[in-house]
């Protein structure tokens, strides 16, 4: 990742660092380790990204998600990475780089049973609230 | 943590049949005492993306996540007008138990208990019984 936060302390093994960003509204983490980048000037859809000679497609998640479209404004574009599959994800912007327990995060209810099933690690409890924690392989899969 | 609102207190069921009334707006719903497992309130609503219209996100409640669901869109016919209430959560919740597990219908308010005869005349939908009934979280 071009940038990480250095806190001068040492992690518990149970956690890992996401990053938060925010999107309609809604704050998500997904896991720093499979994030490449962020570009703090993003494509437009339809667009690639090259970077360190890899191509990541621009992935738009208001459409994936069903959220409605954001008239003009800044945007961020993730570069994220897992496996042989890579993306650039459109986010409104980013939140923080936090450290969480993957072992607390809640599982997504069953009533979330379509294609949501496979974009959500689970829901991680910070501060009352839930965060839902992105699966960078189901994302990636669309 | 979400705080239990003491709403309603403790009430004696007039009839055998009586059902549970609650309201959306100015919509009423009903449903069989038996589905209630908690009436309580959310305070921290977090919207999730899903194929289903029905849902409408997710809420933190006694330590679980909780599927927050439109009734109208859940228990209604396809194409059912939303019926969410119009306040940003904090929300009074009626918990149900259903074939997914317990889900969270946001409501205004919780009438109390009405005979089913009562109910169905008045056109108010009532919500059919789960194949088995549960008191207490899963």
């Amino acid at each position: 990742m071009g940038r990480e936060a250095s806190t001068g302390a040492v992690a518990p093994p149970a956690t890992q660092r996401y990053l938060v960003f925010a999107l309609g509204g809604v704050d998500y983490a997904i896991d720093a380790t499979y994030v490449r980048r962020l570009l703090t000037h993003a494509p437009g859809p339809g667009s690639d990204v090259r970077f360190l000679g890899e191509r990541y497609p621009f992935l738009d998640l208001r459409a994936l998600f069903g959220l409605p479209e954001q008239p003009g404004g800044d945007s961020l574009a993730v570069l994220v990475e897992a496996g042989e599959e890579r993306a650039a994800l459109l986010v409104d912007r980013s939140v923080d780089l936090v450290p969480l327990d993957g072992s607390a995060f809640l599982p997504v209810p069953g009533r979330f049973a379509g294609r949501e099933r496979q974009w959500f690690r689970g829901l991680a409890p910070v501060q009352g609230r839930l965060v839902p924690v992105l699966a960078a392989e189901g994302i990636l899969q669309r | 943590m979400s705080a239990v609102d003491a709403v309603p207190p403790r009430l004696r069921r007039p009839t055998d049949d009586a059902v549970v009334v609650f309201a959306v707006g100015d919509r009423r719903f009903a449903v069989p005492p038996g589905r209630v497992v908690e009436i309580g309130r959310i305070t921290a609503f977090t919207p999730l993306p899903s194929t289903d219209s029905a849902n409408l996100g997710v809420g933190l409640y006694r330590g679980r996540a909780v599927a927050l669901v439109d009734v109208a869109r859940r228990f209604g016919a396809d194409g059912s007008d939303p019926a969410v209430p119009s306040s940003a959560p904090p929300w009074l919740c009626v918990f149900l138990t259903t074939d997914t597990g317990v889900e969270g219908l946001p409501v205004d308010a919780v009438l109390g208990f009405e005979p089913a005869a009562g109910v169905r005349a008045a056109g108010i939908p009532i919500l059919e019984p789960a194949p088995q009934e549960a008191r207490e979280w899963p």
